[in-house]
């Protein structure tokens, strides 16, 4: 195995998957700063180019731009508190704080070190999994993969702002936002009153792009200043290093996350989106200073930006052994193993191992390409932020109409966006988290799909079987937890109030 | 307990919990003349919200009539804060007018989008907009206009191929 191993990076370095995997990485790095233009739309946009290509030259262009978009998407988040990405949401969380408080360089310097080192591990890891993934994923059924998908639904309540109710009351709005569309049970339209652009359901991209980019951009309206505030280190290559120093010392936590993201990858259907607000969760619960996360932690910004990216090689994983996409990336990315004339499956172990390990390869030299770019040009990024607020307006408004357009080429996408826009302000007013309205649509669908799919295999069986009872316990630790901890807290004052 | 939740126990937090509240039991009650294989899912969490609801109404309420040092309705301590402190300052302390004014900015760019397209509206609003709200010179402002407007005939329309919102003019 050791030599198809590196017999593949040979021939990536060849001129023309080379070549193509630069032109992949230039296209990725500006989409992934754009945001709302997704990686997965642009996928689709490029995936008719790859006719005609080989298999590792295709998968060069393809994949050479997707993980980059990763990378790259994090660069908006920090600066504009806009996130390239959907899955860049999460460094919306830390990394603009900390550009608001004059912080850009170090935010900037953590996020893109750790997505790269996060890159690399992921890319370990796919190399490493691929002979072994397949029984694992094969033990595990339907009833397994909805607890999972509960598990990632009570990690709202570490994301639920100031209260665990108002979290959880949210995440049954999402949910309730996330049945909108035809029930692929029976085809019944669920909550469409009458209209046929509701039947399909509402897309995610429209209104991640509102939830969260049309409330700073109004915010920027409002104050009309620059995005940071203060003049601080911004600019200076000092606050990068610092940055990258963080990175490094938080080493623990940068492998424990971008393990999270491998593992989240891998489940099909989980995704990015849920990734990263498991991996921050975590991060947020493990942290000695959990009372920094959402005005600007580093350690929040490093998992963020580490998950991002090695979820993408975990989700590569069920591509590749079982055909099944991860997410909707791979799912375009699946299309392209036809287009090249490639059986996912075990023809990817045997016959075509070669280009398995090509995409290992491509995510390692990708990455690098991307993150020593995004280095090289960080100060002019950085700068960007201290931009007349005014000036970036038109652009802005300009990105949030494409970015919402594009996702269906509907109009009704853009009201949409619009309608998320004034939800995500109201959110912001009233003191109402953002995080686990997201969580839910995102889950929904996927949740309901397997109770449905658990209930028609097992009956209600499905509630007590020995790995589902382990997740129940998961789930139910996750939820106490911090109740305990609050009584806790609650009696520890109340006797301190009594010797007083 | 959360010690920070400043809205806790105003009247727009009563008021948000039960619009919530009212959606959810719309949405449960929506659900009842679906069939059961449909309906199952969204009624077991718009029951929940119902719950839920229900749950912090019940909470908000105590705790006003119990006054301002009343027990929390927070379940827990939860340390996250989602938005920044500087972004929820800025939308609880712009004044009317300013308010009025951007919603009018807003308003002028959707509108002039859904009449004329994007072509016609991105350099119109940019002008504009640099005009009147950063008082750029007019040459700076129609230099930016052109260039908004061939970046996004550029590498939008030619290079990327997206196809673009047309009006309805």
């Amino acid at each position: 195995m050791l030599p198809a191993f590196f017999s593949s990076l040979s021939e990536v370095l060849q001129s023309g998957p080379l070549t193509l995997m630069l032109l992949g990485v230039a296209i990725g790095f500006v989409v992934g700063i754009l945001p709302g233009l997704g990686g997965s739309v642009t996928l689709a946009l490029m995936l008719p180019f790859t006719f005609g290509m080989q298999p590792v030259e295709a998968f060069a262009f393809l994949l050479g731009m997707l993980v980059v978009t990763d990378t790259t998407g994090d660069i908006t988040s920090t600066l504009f508190g806009i996130p390239g990405e959907a899955t860049s949401a999460a460094v919306v969380l830390d990394g603009y704080p900390m550009t608001r408080r004059g912080e850009a360089g170090r935010a900037l310097g953590a996020v893109l070190f750790s997505s790269t080192l996060g890159a690399w591990i992921g890319a370990l890891a796919l190399a490493l999994a691929v002979p072994v993934i397949r029984p694992i994923v094969l033990a595990l059924g339907p009833p397994e993969f909805l607890v999972l998908t509960l598990v990632g639904l009570t990690f709202i309540a570490t994301l639920s702002g100031k209260s665990m109710l108002k979290g959880l009351i949210m995440a049954c709005l999402g949910l309730l936002v996330s049945a909108v569309g035809i029930d692929s049970q029976e085809g019944i339209p669920r909550y469409a009153f009458g209209q046929l652009y509701l039947w399909d359901g509402i897309d995610i991209v429209p209104l991640v792009v509102g939830l969260f980019g049309g409330a700073e951009v109004l915010q920027i309206m409002l104050s009309r200043g620059s995005i940071a505030q203060q003049e601080a280190d911004t600019g200076h290559l000092a606050g990068v290093r610092q940055g990258l120093v963080d990175t490094l010392r938080h080493w623990w936590l940068l492998i424990r996350t971008s393990l999270i993201g491998v593992g989240i990858g891998v489940v099909p259907g989980m995704g990015g989106s849920v990734a990263q607000w498991i991996a921050y969760g975590h991060a947020q619960q493990t942290s000695k200073h959990p009372e920094e996360f959402g005005k600007g932690s580093i350690e929040g910004v490093i998992a963020a930006g580490a998950v991002n990216n090695a979820k993408s090689s975990g989700s590569l994983i069920p591509v590749i052994g079982f055909g099944i996409p991860g997410s909707v990336s791979t799912a375009v990315l699946l299309t392209a193993f036809l287009i090249t004339g490639i059986d996912p499956g075990p023809e990817m172990l045997t016959t075509h191992l070669n280009v398995t390990f090509s995409m290992v390869w491509v995510i390692v030299l990708a990455n690098l390409v991307a993150v020593v770019a995004s280095f090289a040009l960080l100060k002019p990024l950085t700068r960007l932020s201290f931009i007349s607020g005014p000036l970036l307006v038109p652009f802005l408004l300009l990105v949030l109409t494409l970015g919402s357009f594009t996702a269906n080429n509907s109009f009704n996408d853009i009201f949409v966006m619009f309608g998320a826009s004034a939800l995500g302000v109201a959110c912001i007013r009233w003191e109402w988290p953002r995080v686990p309205f997201l969580l839910g649509v995102v889950l929904g669908g996927i949740a309901e799909r397997y109770l449905f799919l658990s209930y028609s295999l097992f009956g209600w069986g499905w509630i007590d079987r020995p790995i589902v009872l382990l997740m129940w316990a998961v789930l139910a630790s996750v939820v106490l937890a911090p109740v305990l901890k609050a009584i806790r807290r609650r009696r520890a004052r109340t006797k301190t109030e009594e010797r007083v | 307990m959360s010690g920070t939740d400043t809205t806790r126990r105003s009247p727009t937090d009563v008021a948000i919990n039960v619009a919530l509240l009212l959606v959810f039991v719309f949405g449960y009650l929506l659900a009842e003349d679906w069939s059961l294989r449909a309906a199952l899912f969204p009624q077991i969490f718009t029951g929940v919200g119902v719950g839920l609801t229900l749950l912090r109404l019940l909470l908000l309420l105590r705790a006003r009539r119990r006054g301002a040092a009343g027990p929390d309705v927070t379940l827990v301590d939860n340390q996250a804060e989602e938005e920044s402190e500087d972004i929820e300052y800025v939308f609880s302390h712009a004044d009317g007018r300013t308010w009025l004014q951007a919603l009018a900015w807003i308003a002028v760019f959707f509108v002039g989008l859904y009449l004329v397209g994007l072509f016609v509206i991105v350099p119109v609003f940019s002008f504009a907009y640099l005009r009147a709200v950063a008082r750029t010179r007019w040459w700076a402002a129609a230099i930016y206009a052109v260039t908004m407007w061939a970046v996004l005939y550029l590498a939008f329309g030619v290079l990327l191929r997206l196809r673009m919102p047309a009006g309805i003019l």
